[in-house]
């Protein structure tokens, strides 16, 4: 009996301890604007933030999620890092074409804290312990799978020169907080957040490199 | 053991008789398409450049998402007295979405152009893509226009540098309305611009076209540029006297787009820029960039999305 208690705890405790949190590629762009002003990405949440939205959770339950949607498709717009496709260091003009392959599989971006996990099956990722199907069902079903597409650019560039592509975008955010239940007992805490890219906005841009920066 | 080995037939037979019987009421079921009508134009640059259409259907147990079921793609215009093949790279499923409040599965026709001629251009103002499949059936798609140049690019008076496309939402569907792109004569003569185009049904609204000063950005709007809305459902108008652009001077311009009656999308597109150097008329084609890459399928547009009806063969 006793080895059957120790068990139980055991498979608790592993349940119980804290998972890493798990970030998306949209938080490594360099801007995020909320369309709406007091909009929130989930990781400039406060402490106190996270515990007004927690008892807005209700009781606990025996077997399940409770979950808060603090931000619901609240559109953002973004700037995300420049491609540079080339840079002509030398001392006569390049004249060719330079492609660019568009592939997605990432429309869809998930990221989470606490110990709110994050499962991936072939391209599909989703929150684990099947949170998605608590949030927002237009969600799930917005996974995309692989589109690829070959842009080519044609242009001359001059010595001295770079060749950037800026890429600019709109999506939207829905975020909020959750808590996993068990037999009543708290098994996962933490928020969530989803980002749903729309579109992306290119733009091509010939600058002279500054020398000093080369140096 | 006998009356088990019976029941156990017995249940097999029936749940197959089931089985096929749902399946023959699934193949009368109605078949739904949408494609998207958007401006294409395109600058030939390689064999391989590809160029994307989109569409949208309600089933992908059928032939029409069989890759390997066609054997034939086209692009037409009305009469088909204009019918250019296209090349099928691959067709990509990209994802399930809801639209207009139903389940569907989007689809990207990769294509490369089928042709080449030298300087050819192709115009097809109302253009259709045909695909046939193996068992002879054919699916038309109402693509919007099509547009092609073979032309050769390069240009010894003039450089683009930078290319801003300025865009607007219609019913939360982006589309272009403008562009900012600045412009070197690298000559030691005046440089007249007398016309930009896009080789397309869209075209520059010229009378607008203007020097453009200020910081560009992508989310700039003609509202902000121009201090005043403009309708780009309108009809082209003339510039009053051509642009001129002294000598080894760079400088950058802004021009609002004149759609017409037909709003259909246009997310990439080449410039071609008219323009007279010490009094003769030359032609430059800046090649063809994506401007707006969105997800075709994210909301309904009653203008730019076309349906398309049809039941599955027994």
């Amino acid at each position: 009996m006793k080895k059957i208690v120790l068990s139980i705890i055991i498979v608790f405790a592993f349940m119980m301890v804290q998972s890493s949190v798990f970030a998306s590629e949209y938080l490594t762009y360099q801007s995020i604007r909320f369309d709406r002003f007091g909009g929130q990405l989930l990781r400039d949440y406060t402490k106190s933030d996270y515990e007004q939205y927690y008892d807005m959770l209700g009781g606990r339950r025996f077997w399940g999620w409770r979950t808060v949607t603090v931000m619901n498709n609240e559109p953002v717009t973004f700037q995300k890092e420049t491609r540079y496709v080339i840079t002509n260091q030398g001392t006569s003009p390049i004249n060719k074409s330079y492609h660019f392959r568009l592939t997605e599989s990432s429309k869809v971006q998930l990221s989470a804290s606490g110990n709110i996990g994050i499962s991936t099956s072939g391209n599909v990722r989703g929150f684990s312990l099947g949170l998605d199907a608590n949030i927002d069902g237009r969600i799930s079903n917005e996974r995309s799978t692989t589109e690829e597409e070959r842009v080519e650019i044609r242009m001359k560039v001059d010595p001295n020169t770079a060749l950037k592509v800026a890429v600019y975008g709109e999506g939207y955010i829905t975020n909020g907080v959750g808590k996993y239940y068990r037999f009543f007992i708290n098994a996962r805490t933490g928020g969530w957040e989803v980002f749903v890219l729309t579109t992306e906005y290119f733009s091509v841009v010939k600058e002279v490199i500054d020398e000093d920066l080369r140096r | 053991m006998k009356i088990f080995g019976v029941s156990v037939a017995v249940i097999t037979i029936l749940g197959i008789g089931l089985f096929l019987s749902l399946r023959a009421v699934n193949s009368n079921e109605k078949l739904q398409a949408y494609s998207v009508r958007n401006n294409h134009t395109y600058a030939y640059t390689s064999e391989l450049e590809t160029f994307s259409v989109p569409f949208l259907i309600n089933d992908q147990e059928t032939i029409h998402t069989l890759e390997d079921a066609i054997v034939r793609t086209t692009i037409t215009c009305e009469d088909s007295e204009m019918i250019v093949p296209v090349d099928l790279e691959t067709l990509q499923f990209v994802e399930a979405v809801d639209f207009l409040n139903a389940p569907f599965y989007s689809y990207n026709f990769l294509f490369t152009i089928g042709v080449y001629a030298e300087d050819l251009i192709i115009n097809i103002d109302r253009a259709s893509l045909v695909v046939e499949y193996l068992s002879g059936e054919k699916l038309t798609l109402d693509i919007g226009s099509f547009h092609y140049t073979f032309e050769a690019f390069d240009s010894e008076h003039l450089s683009v540098h930078t290319r801003f496309n300025i865009h607007q939402h219609f019913d939360q569907y982006p589309n272009s309305v403008g562009l900012i792109f600045s412009l070197e004569n690298k000559t030691a003569s005046v440089i007249e611009i007398i016309d930009v185009n896009f080789n397309s049904n869209v075209a520059a609204n010229m009378a607008y076209m203007r020097t453009f000063e200020g910081d560009m950005d992508a989310f700039l709007t003609l509202e902000t540029v121009y201090g005043e809305a403009i309708d780009v459902q309108s009809e082209k108008s003339l510039q009053s006297s051509p642009i001129r652009l002294d000598s080894m001077m760079t400088c950058s311009y802004v021009v609002p787009f004149a759609y017409g009656d037909d709003l259909f999308a246009m997310h990439r597109y080449p410039i071609i820029i008219e323009y007279l150097f010490n009094g003769e008329k030359h032609r430059m084609v800046v090649d063809d960039f994506l401007f707006i890459r969105t997800k075709p399928f994210h909301v309904f547009h009653a203008s730019i999305h076309a349906e398309v009806v049809f039941y599955a063969e027994d």
